[in-house]
């Protein structure tokens, strides 16, 4: 039987991305901090959830997917193991802090990445059928109206209340022409949030540089939640996870282009765990893709767009550690218009199920007001119980 | 059919018992049909869907399946392992079960960079809390075997020391990340052992990074007592200092000055 192999690690080859935190409380508005705080890495590609956490169990892997499954796969249980990259992700199994949702998207099945981005960062029912965000939508329920520090508003983030927004590569005081039109945007506004940007531009006048690797803005992001005005949320995207070519490196099954960027989500979800501190307590994080890969591998020793991938959550908030699926099968006539897996679990459930433990937001409300769709199942129950 | 035909044919059966002679001979094969060839899933779909349902629930409990509510069998929390593919059973939560070995392997592993078992260690219980300034230089081994410390501060400021740990107040010089004042306020673990010494773990930049330069992360290195430090005298404490090693070709020297106590507000 394979084991994590310790000392297999690949370095840690920063990729492109980008921190976008939201919901600081605001003096006069809030009614309160919720009860957690809520954060999304999103993997931009759409990530294989097949070989992320490896039904093992299944036959038809091996037979289907020998020439790209990982080697030195954790074996979790009798059924699912874990990628050699996770090992971060892999203590927090071990600690009860983790738990994969299997088998599992949005609703959305037709393998463009714009539109499957669009879908998973709106929460609407079709892409492009919402201006505003998921996440957004919540914050604005939960009463948390805040600033959001990005270059842009991302979809996710964005609400019906007005959300400003500001880079945190401003915080450098090498920049100071964005000192400069911070002050100004502070004196745009008036009382309160006035206030959230003189102490915005107070911030930027330290002489603090903020590293731009994905690890890093992490930390970043972790103390500035656990911080008791902290933001309440933050999103961080995380990108090159279409893994057409060169999934996996020739004669290792355990290194290549998805290893690499899994070490770099292993690090993200560790430098979160830094910076959060004791908040890591009441922390949920969890990943989204826009979609999974297909079962079969092409002839790059990589996969295509697919259906059904994992996702992975991490935090404190968590109930324990395990793999969450109803297993659809890898066989041929289980496959998803017989090429992908199928999605057994719609992903907004588990979305408005973090939502309903860190915002403290009734289920029914979420599916109704955050993801349009009143009978949304709940699967909180099977995270949070 | 053709057999049917005969005996309407034949027998002038009345054309409604025909229908009816011709539904049943439709249904009646299907349901007592052999539903090996059937998917799980449309197995499930019939039980869930279908009112009398006692054939599918039949077929259903023959391969262990789990198919929900109409089942009327519980869908949730079930455990895995009824059979080697567990396909379609509803949500199902399959715990971990990591070997014992590994599982200690991992819990073994430090969540936190700067952890740091002090159990080994007598640490010093204060009175009062202790304050100093504090210069770290480095000591470069380079082309002195018992090192030269060199004569620039790579970080300074003040150190405050109390029976919860010690708390740096101050800033580094290396250029780079170390800019970022939060290293040396969150990744320091560091305590005070009775003998006056510092040990824990703690963020530590080591090279200097210049503007344009490519930023380096810090090594997290662990302090313990070193046989070069000077002490600090716990009950009367003045000043001190502690030596660390860091890499081959070179280490720390922490300079404590202007230490006193100050009383508990």
């Amino acid at each position: 039987m394979s084991k994590l192999i310790p000392g297999r690690r690949n370095l840690l080859k920063a990729g492109a991305a980008s921190l976008f935190l939201a919901g600081v409380p605001i003096a006069g508005l809030a009614k309160g901090k919720p009860p957690g705080s809520i954060s999304v890495i999103i993997l931009e590609g759409g990530m294989d959830g097949l070989a992320t956490i490896p039904p093992i169990g299944d036959p038809d892997l091996m037979r289907m997917r020998k020439a790209i499954s990982p080697e030195g796969y954790l074996p979790l249980n009798d059924f699912f193991g874990l990628h050699p990259s996770l090992k971060f992700y892999a203590q927090l199994m071990a600690r009860g802090h983790a738990s994969a949702v299997h088998a599992t998207a949005f609703p959305y099945t037709k393998r463009s990445h714009f539109e499957g981005q669009n879908m998973i960062e709106g929460g609407g029912l079709s892409p492009f059928s919402e201006k505003t965000g998921w996440l957004g939508r919540a914050l604005d329920l939960a009463d948390v109206a805040g600033r959001s520090l990005s270059l842009d508003m991302p979809l996710i983030l964005r609400g019906h209340h007005e959300n400003d927004n500001f880079y945190p590569a401003s915080i450098r005081g090498s920049s100071r022409p964005k000192a400069d039109l911070v002050n100004m945007i502070a004196m745009g506004h008036k009382l309160d949030a006035a206030q959230i940007f003189t102490k915005v531009a107070r911030k930027s006048e330290d002489n603090v540089q903020v590293p731009r690797d994905p690890a890093s803005l992490a930390t970043y992001a972790g103390r500035a939640m656990a911080q008791a005005d902290g933001p309440v949320a933050s999103v961080i995207r995380v990108d090159n996870f279409d893994t057409h070519a060169n999934q996996v490196e020739e004669g290792d099954t355990d290194a290549g282009r998805l290893a690499r960027q899994l070490v770099v989500v292993d690090d993200v979800i560790a430098g979160y765990r830094r910076g959060l501190g004791k908040a890591w307590d009441d922390a949920i994080i969890l990943t989204l893709t826009e979609f999974g890969r297909t079962v079969a591998v092409n002839g790059t020793r990589g996969t295509d767009h697919g259906y059904g991938s994992v996702g992975l959550l991490a935090g404190g908030a968590l109930s324990g550690s395990g793999v969450i699926a109803d297993w659809p099968g890898l066989s041929k006539q289980d496959q998803f218009e017989k090429r992908d897996l199928m999605a057994t679990i719609d992903y907004r459930s588990v979305c408005a199920a973090c939502l309903e433990k860190a915002l403290g937001i009734d289920h029914d409300v979420i599916a109704s007001q955050v993801f349009l769709q009143p009978d949304l199942p709940r699967v909180f129950d099977h995270l949070f119980a | 059919m053709a057999q049917m035909l005969f005996i309407y044919h034949h027998c002038r059966i009345p054309v409604v018992l025909l229908v009816s002679a011709i539904a049943a001979a439709l249904t009646l094969p299907v349901l007592a049909a052999d539903m090996s060839g059937w998917s799980d899933k449309s197995v499930c779909r019939l039980v869930t869907t279908t009112v009398d349902n006692a054939v599918y629930l039949a077929e259903a409990q023959r391969r262990q399946l789990n198919c929900g509510a109409g089942a009327k069998v519980s869908s949730s929390k079930q455990q895995p392992g009824q059979k080697l593919l567990p396909k379609n059973q509803g949500i199902v939560f399959y715990p971990l079960k990591l070997d014992a070995k590994v599982k200690q392997q991992l819990l073994a592993n430090p969540i936190d960079k700067t952890a740091f078992d002090f159990s080994p260690y007598q640490l010093a219980t204060l009175a009062h809390p202790i304050q100093c300034q504090f210069k770290l230089r480095r000591v470069s081994y380079d082309n002195h075997a018992d090192g030269r410390v060199e004569n620039w501060n790579m970080a300074l400021g003040s150190m405050f020391l109390s029976n919860k740990g010690v708390k740096l107040k101050g800033r580094w010089r290396m250029g780079g990340l170390s800019k970022d004042s939060s290293y040396l306020k969150h990744e320091v673990n560091l305590k005070l052992t009775t003998a006056g010494h510092l040990i824990g773990k703690m963020a530590y930049f080591h090279l200097n990074i210049s503007n344009g330069e490519a930023l380096k992360k810090p090594l997290y290195i662990e302090l313990k007592p070193h046989k070069r430090s000077k002490p600090l005298n716990i009950n009367n404490p003045k000043d001190a200092q502690l030596w660390t090693d860091v890499e081959d070709w070179a280490g720390g020297v922490w300079e404590l000055t202007r230490c006193k106590e100050y009383p508990l507000s």
